[in-house]
């Protein structure tokens, strides 16, 4: 039978070229969306083995200079129980993955996701091949930092303690140097009297001369003494203190390691930190206007004070 | 059952689940549409120094509420500060008010005159905080006892913005009639300004309201009328929780009763208000309850009741 209404005429046709549109639609969009996820990219893979696998999960993201460039394809464990993991990397950075080039677990900010952060070689050394090993450093976590400055700050404080502790010999030292202090004025003070009696009569000069002569030489000898005494006190107060300060160069010497290997790490740590509460607060603000949360909250104003008629 | 008939049912069975799947899908593309179409970011948002104005104001207003004025002080002034330096007017206006509030508070009259005057001269703000201003110029003029000028400002302050707060603007025109001894003018305006209070929903203009009716009917001798208003006036603090309010209620209460001669009523009354002024911390307040009790004590023929009650309460009045 043939068909008369001019609606349905070539009905098939239409039909035919419509499905054919969605379906060249569909596939372009699948197309597009591989291309994207990088499904039709050439990739290699490369592989490290750690003790535990514990922060490590598959699909985990691998980054190069903060780019990522793959992800740990599959986690293994080995004959020997350790760990392997296989990255798999996009074939177009292979050329900054070279033999010095490290793999390290980090955390992108405090509260960041983890990443394998694979550090960038030196140009000269060799590319890591597909299939080949790429070393594995372990990176330090903060509490480990934390564990190691902790014995430094004992010290620290012990050397402290000592410093303060009244009955040690620095406190003794810094008295007796008082007194000697003291003394040396009470000297002082006689010679100026001295001096200025010294035109009144030649004979009262000369007879306090020779008294001051004797209260200086008394007083030269207590001096000796003091010195004497301080001497043979300063001298194992000054062992100790060049222990203390042996060990304070120690300490200070771990205590500048531990910086020196966490310093880096840590502004890059609070910087993350910092940017990721900004991020989350610029989160929440936005959510805030969003529909219907919006409704709900209401517009902070100026409040103003009324006046009570009674009052 | 034919073939044919079967087929016909397995037919409209296919053809409402299909019904059914397309009117889901109608719906869930509808609160798509209703989430996407509505998701768009609300009215522009406070900028960050205006947030900060704002935050010290309410905080301010938290301190203010709590009793602290000191602390009321500082935040408003560093809000004013704000307003200022970024010439929001309305803003500058509001922190002067609220400064010469908490000033009036603290009775620092003065200070509290100069900021409302400032008020007067920042340009382009609305009627409603100018009318908020004019009425606080009032009670400050009323503060200092010039009658005729405040009764001018409250008049201001009503042609400026009636709004909901007309009943207190009534109120005080009751309160300035009343000190000028002008009973009638003084019940039609708290008659007023209860209707109007009532209406609005302004809970503790209409207590006031009707605490200034009791005083008026005391004034003209109807004990009941007066007793009545007392009483509602007090049932409306008691919910809004003003200690003060509830024991001037309640020393109004005392004041009827010892007019009266019930003097067991006056003192039940006044005992009642002297426990909330001084637990709620009004020492100034629980000293009147005292020398109120003490007097209706005097006039029961208890003299050394009275005395003790006095001897007892006298270091509230280096307190206060």
């Amino acid at each position: 039978m043939k068909e008369t209404d001019p609606r349905f005429v070539s009905l098939q046709k239409k039909v035919i070229l419509f499905f054919a549109v969605a379906v060249i639609g569909i596939i372009g969009t699948l197309i597009f969306l591989g291309v994207e996820r990088g499904a039709f990219t050439p990739k290699y893979r490369i592989h490290f083995t750690v003790e535990k696998g514990t922060g490590f999960f598959e699909g985990m993201p691998v980054k190069l200079s903060g780019f990522k460039i793959g992800k740990i394809q599959t986690l293994s464990l080995d004959e020997n129980a350790r760990v392997k993991m296989l990255l798999l990397l996009d074939k177009k950075y292979q050329k900054w993955i070279r033999q010095d080039s490290r793999a390290m677990l980090t955390k992108e900010g405090l509260i960041g996701e983890d990443v394998i952060d694979v550090t960038v070689g030196t140009q000269g050394k060799p590319v890591i091949e597909d299939g080949a090993v790429i070393p594995y450093e372990k990176s330090r976590g903060l509490d480990e930092l934390v564990e190691e400055a902790r014995p430094v700050i004992g010290e620290i404080k012990d050397i402290i303690s000592y410093i303060n502790d009244p009955d040690a010999d620095i406190k003794q030292t810094l008295a007796n140097l008082k007194i000697l202090s003291i003394e040396l004025l009470i000297t002082k003070e006689n010679i100026d009297k001295l001096l200025k009696n010294t035109d009144v009569n030649i004979t009262e000069v000369a007879s306090s001369v020779s008294k001051a002569v004797k209260n200086i030489d008394s007083t030269v000898t207590d001096i000796d003494k003091t010195i004497l005494n301080i001497e043979g006190k300063v001298s194992p107060a000054m062992d100790k203190l060049n222990k203390t300060m042996g060990n304070a160069e120690e300490a200070t010497s771990s205590l500048k390691d531990a910086i020196e290997k966490s310093a880096p790490r840590l502004p890059r740590l609070l910087n993350m930190g910092e940017d990721t509460l900004n991020e989350t607060s610029g989160v929440i603000r936005s959510l805030k206007q969003v529909w219907p949360i919006s409704s709900y909250i209401e517009e902070p104003k100026d409040s103003l004070l009324r006046g009570d008629s009674y009052e | 059952m034919s073939k044919k008939k079967l087929s016909a049912i397995s037919y409209r069975l296919a053809d409402s689940h299909r019904t059914n799947i397309l009117f889901l899908f109608a719906l869930c593309s509808l609160l798509f549409a209703l989430c996407i179409g509505c998701g768009g970011p609300s009215a522009p948002t406070l900028s960050s120094i205006h947030a900060r104005a704002i935050e010290y104001n309410q905080n301010a207003t938290k301190a203010a509420e709590k009793g602290d004025y000191e602390k009321a002080l500082d935040y408003y002034m560093e809000a004013l500060r704000i307003n200022q330096s970024v010439e929001n007017t309305e803003g500058t206006a509001i922190g002067l008010i609220n400064l010469a509030v908490i000033y009036q508070k603290q009775g620092n009259i003065s200070e509290a005159q100069k900021l409302i005057d400032m008020v007067f001269l920042i340009p382009d703000i609305s009627e409603d905080i100018k009318a908020e201003a004019a009425f606080e110029k009032a009670r400050l003029l009323l503060k200092e006892k010039e009658l005729s000028k405040a009764k001018e400002w409250v008049n201001k302050s009503m042609a400026l913005n009636k709004g909901i707060r007309e009943g207190s603007r009534w109120n005080l025109l009751g309160r300035i009639a009343l000190m000028e001894d002008n009973y009638a003018e003084a019940l039609t305006a708290a008659n007023t300004a209860l209707k109007l209070n009532s209406g609005n929903k302004q809970r503790v203009e209409e207590a006031n309201s009707m605490r200034l009716i009791a005083e008026i009917k005391a004034l003209t001798d109807k004990l009941e009328e007066s007793r009545e208003a007392y009483m509602k006036a007090l049932d409306i603090d008691k919910e809004s929780g003003d200690s003060k309010k509830i024991a001037s209620d309640l020393k109004g209460l005392g004041d009827l009763s010892l007019k009266y001669g019930r003097l067991q009523d006056a003192v039940t009354f006044y005992i009642r208000a002297y426990t909330v002024s001084r637990t709620a911390g009004d020492m100034e307040g629980a000293l009147k309850a005292a020398v109120s009790l003490a007097d209706a004590y005097r006039k029961s023929g208890d003299d050394k009741k009275a005395e003790e009650i006095l001897k007892t309460n006298m270091p509230l009045d280096k307190k206060k």
